[in-house]
């Protein structure tokens, strides 16, 4: 009699638990929609009438670095710099850092744009790995806005932080060197940084889009095209929903944690005052965020960390599930890793938004939510084997959860048909609607595989590193 | 008199059909580029007998343009540059390349008319 | 009991859900396919109306003052100017060709902009409640130089939203000049990076006006004002203003004293040296990098010795320009020097000059 009642009131509290866990989720993801639609309204509504190429002939426009690190990307690398070194900006340079590649990427770039080796003297604000065949530059003028250093391997954090010591700009675009990036985006990407008076705009994130099926021929993007295999349809609602429903309300709530390692803009200033990326984790895009932020909160200075939603960079996703899961368990690995290292923050109220609403946010739901989700599963399947649940009552939750999911992706689609309407064809939409019922089966097991390995090796397994994507290139029709 | 093939490239639409239709009324036939790609694809295959094109453009600009003309075709097709005021420093760079004479925006379609029958001579 | 109301709650919701969402499929499909048309529609529409201005612009006639044929084209923009879409391509239109051409065309233009009743369009929309429309509206005034709505427009120059008072600083320069620069006389609000780089873009298209006073905008109290016309100082080089910039060097906004630093060096004025040395202890670091990218263009051989002070200082940027200035003033002082101290980042720096310049 007494086991049946204990065992009943751990069922209820479980029950309640998870219930309560869902709501929450469920609810948060409602709150950052509704602030998500605002922040675009009012990004539009801003930027409808903006001609940025008032920026172009600008004396006083302030001079910005590309900064993409390069490790053995040989295949594609003089076309992706080739990409850089035609952004219709008036004042930028672009600094390629070879990060000890094993393959002939230097050679090609040398020979590709007429490099030779010069004298350059580095301020060594950040420290890095020592540089190898050294600091490369044009013999013409044609291409005089390039940089390219060679160093020793370090990784792609101490890749970007030799990049920050070479550049004397005064902001910093970090990229990955395979993004295709939109003529105009430094403009629309600098823009925040000069607008606001009463704070200081530390960072600039933007969407990330995905290139898979796109049509690019010399560095430019032709058309649009929605890829065929599912991996890479499941992708880009996933993107979408992130880019346009989560990181918009973050940054409105100014409460932005994450900026895509692929495309961001950085106040050089700041990102040394902070020491520049850390080189012992494997979330470096998030963590330089939240140490940039951090320092901001101490110094009690009045910042913002911006967004732009427009689609300005465009890039190849993983199209294999071996190297998807690979990203995705890096991810997890860095959002562990991260948290961690800046646990001081957690639900301090000295930290404002970042440690009481960003920082737990990050831990319940992007760290624990995984393992929540599959600790629920298990229960459930425990329940069904032990105790006798309807199966309406089954069904009918299982129906739930996945139609509510199937609104929120219907929210982030009708988003972009409403803002940038990229997918045009006709015969997409259908496409559309079918990825958004087929995603929780092909994408959600996967990134819940990921997330399980990810705590494993997190704890378990130190001897990963940084996965190494195989690149098979932007060019393709 | 024969004929005289004009190859124009120019990203805006309507100032594009403003200039085509001075040109055409001065009896010379216009070949319409809206940016560097089509202009070096319209050169190639009907060998103008004047290039007319403004710089910055999207998707090869018109700097490539002239370097293409003048290095790897080797023609000496005449080539008249536009800009638009504070690139100066690209003028300079399109008369390094090669280019023949420029007008800066905004331009009077009368004078472009004058200028490029005197380029025709 | 309490399970089976769970199920109602959860099955109600189940098939609320589920309807919502089989709407949503049809309106997304009938949302695309209009968007598809719409956008058909638009180019069809546009081309026509590119035609239709090259057209009004050629069939000017002698003598007359409209020719029959401007008289039916002007007809057909009206006719468009009812639906919103079209009114807003008409515009679009209009403004693509009016930064592009120059001369008798561009009154031709602007005539006929105010013939069709575009300019009605545009000053409703200065009543507007919204502030982006309001915006929208001061731009197309601006350009297509309406002046007359002058007064309205200069209601707006201290409004709220960056974004309207950005326009309304703009249709002033734009269309008045240096005269338009008056506002800053009554400016209340900042002006943000952004707006300054707008602002210089039209005022550089000036001719200079001699009669401007420089100095009243260099002592105003709004910082803003200030650094805006520190940068019209540097653009037109305009010398005359030497005294008060020194003055300005010892303003007490940071960011104002170090532009400052930055057009005395552009412009070498040499008596800020001294000024500047006599109190180098007291000035941030920031001015400090500033002053000895100056001293990279004014020093001489009487400077040395306050360059080998610095030699060791802990900025490398200040380390580096110390050490490459001596090197070019009093180079034999420079040979002098301790080539191998233990401060690694010294040893590069020398190494570095060495090699590069030639020992």
């Amino acid at each position: 009699m007494e086991y049946d009642y204990i065992i009943r009131n751990i069922v209820l509290v479980f029950h309640y638990f998870f219930l309560v866990f869902t709501v929450l989720i469920v609810g948060s993801y409602v709150i950052l929609a509704v602030f998500s639609s605002r922040e675009t309204i009012e990004y539009l509504k801003k930027n409808s009438f903006v001609n940025y190429k008032d920026l172009l002939t600008s004396d006083v426009a302030p001079s910005i670095s590309i900064i993409a690190p390069a490790y053995n990307e040989s295949l594609n690398i003089v076309e992706n710099v080739r990409s850089l070194l035609s952004t219709h900006y008036v004042n930028y340079d672009v600094i390629i850092v070879n990060d000890g590649s094993k393959d002939d990427s230097l050679e090609k770039l040398i020979k590709a744009y007429d490099l030779e080796r010069i004298e350059y003297l580095i301020n060594q604000r950040v420290p890095t790995q020592p540089l190898r065949a050294g600091v490369f530059k044009s013999k013409n003028p044609a291409f005089e806005k390039l940089i390219v250093v060679d160093k020793e391997n370090g990784g792609k954090a101490d890749a970007l932080n030799c990049g920050i010591n070479i550049s004397e700009s005064r902001y910093l675009a970090c990229i990955d060197v395979d993004c295709l990036l939109l003529e105009d985006s430094l403009q629309r990407m600098v823009k925040p940084f000069l607008e606001y008076t009463d704070r200081k705009v530390i960072a600039s994130g933007g969407v990330i889009r995905i290139a898979n099926s796109c049509k690019i021929e010399d560095g430019k993007l032709l058309e649009v095209n929605y890829p065929d295999k599912w991996l890479e349809r499941c992708q880009i609602l996933e993107y979408l929903r992130s880019f346009l429903l989560g990181r918009m309300a973050w940054a409105r709530l100014n409460g932005l944690l994450v900026i895509s390692g692929a495309f961001g803009l950085f106040d050089r200033e700041i990102a040394i005052k902070v020491g520049g990326y850390d080189t012992k984790t494997v979330g470096e895009d998030m963590e330089i965020i939240v140490r940039m932020r951090r320092y901001m909160e101490e110094e009690k200075l009045p910042y913002k960390v911006a967004y732009i939603p427009d689609p300005l960079c465009w890039t190849e996703a993983p199209d294999n599930r071996k190297i998807f899961i690979s990203q995705r368990n890096r991810w997890t690995r860095g959002t562990i890793e991260v948290l961690k290292i800046h646990k001081k923050i957690r639900w301090n109220p000295n930290y404002g938004v970042l440690g009481m609403l960003s920082y737990p946010y990050w831990m319940i739901f992007e760290r624990y939510g995984p393992i929540v989700e599959v600790l629920g599963m298990i229960y459930f399947i425990f329940l069904i084997i032990y105790q006798p649940l309807s199966w309406s009552f089954i069904l009918g939750l299982f129906l739930l959860v996945y139609l509510f999911s199937l609104l929120f992706s219907f929210v982030a689609i009708f988003t972009e048909e409403f803002t940038y309407h990229q997918y045009k064809r006709k015969g997409i939409g259908f496409k559309l609607i079918l990825t958004v019922f087929l995603e929780p089966f092909i994408l959600h097991p996967l990134v819940l595989y990921a997330a399980m390995r990810g705590n494993y090796d997190y704890y378990f397994n130190k001897k990963k590193k940084w996965g190494v994507m195989v690149r098979k290139g932007l060019s393709k029709s | 008199m024969s004929i005289k093939k004009i190859v124009l490239a120019e990203d805006n639409s309507v100032l594009s059909l403003l200039l085509k239709f001075r040109l055409e009324k001065d009896g010379h036939h216009l070949l319409m580029a809206k940016n560097g790609k089509e202009a070096i694809e319209l050169i190639e295959n009907e060998n103008p007998d004047l290039i007319l094109t403004d710089i910055m453009m999207d998707y090869v600009s018109g700097l490539e343009v002239i370097s293409h003309v003048r290095n790897k075709l080797e023609s000496k097709t005449p080539i008249l540059v536009f800009s638009s005021s504070g690139q100066e420093e690209m003028v300079l760079k399109a008369f390094n390349l090669g280019a023949n004479d420029f007008m800066s925006k905004p331009l009077s379609p009368n004078e472009l008319s004058i200028r490029v029958k005197r380029m025709l001579l | 009991m309490q399970f089976t109301l769970f199920e109602a709650v959860i099955w109600s919701l189940v098939i609320v859900l589920a309807i919502i969402i089989v709407i949503l499929i049809f309106y997304l499909k009938i949302l695309r396919r209009n968007i598809r048309v719409k956008e058909k529609n638009n180019i069809k529409y546009r081309e026509k109306i590119e035609k239709l201005l090259i057209e009004y612009i050629y069939a000017e006639e002698e003598g007359e003052l409209l020719s029959k044929k401007q008289k039916t084209i002007i007809k057909q923009f009206k006719k468009g100017l009812v639906s919103k879409r079209k009114r807003i391509i008409i515009t679009e239109t209009f403004l693509q060709l009016d930064q592009q051409v120059a001369g008798h065309m561009i009154e031709q233009m602007n005539s006929l902009y105010k013939k069709i009743g575009l300019l009605n369009y545009a000053i409703k929309k200065l009543r507007s409640k919204q502030w982006h429309i309001v915006a929208i509206g001061i731009k197309d005034l601006r350009h297509f130089k309406v002046k007359r709505v002058r007064n309205s427009i200069s209601k707006l120059i201290n409004h709220h939203r960056e974004e309207v008072r950005r326009e309304a600083h703009l249709y002033f320069i734009e269309l008045f000049g240096f005269e338009g620069l008056n506002f800053l006389d009554n400016l209340k609000v900042p002006l943000s990076e952004w707006d300054q780089i707008l602002l210089l873009g039209e005022v550089e298209n000036f001719e200079y006006d001699e009669t401007l006073d420089l100095k009243k905008w260099l002592e105003s109290n709004n910082d803003y004002v200030v650094l805006f016309v520190l940068n019209i100082v540097k653009l037109f080089n305009r010398l005359e203003t030497k005294d008060t910039l020194i003055d300005l060097l010892q303003h007490k906004n940071a960011e104002i004293r170090i532009k400052t630093i930055d057009i005395i060096t552009h412009f070498e004025i040499l008596e800020a040296k001294e000024f500047i040395i006599q109190r180098f202890s007291e000035i941030s670091d920031k001015e400090k990098v500033a002053f000895f990218k100056y001293l990279e263009k004014v020093a001489e051989i009487e400077d040395a010795m306050f360059l080998i002070e610095h030699l060791n200082n802990n900025n490398f940027e200040i380390k580096h320009r110390a050490l490459k200035i001596l090197k070019r003033v009093d180079v034999n002082l420079y040979n002098k020097l301790e080539k191998n101290s233990e401060d690694a980042e010294y040893n590069r720096i020398i190494d570095y000059l060495d090699v590069s310049y030639g020992v």
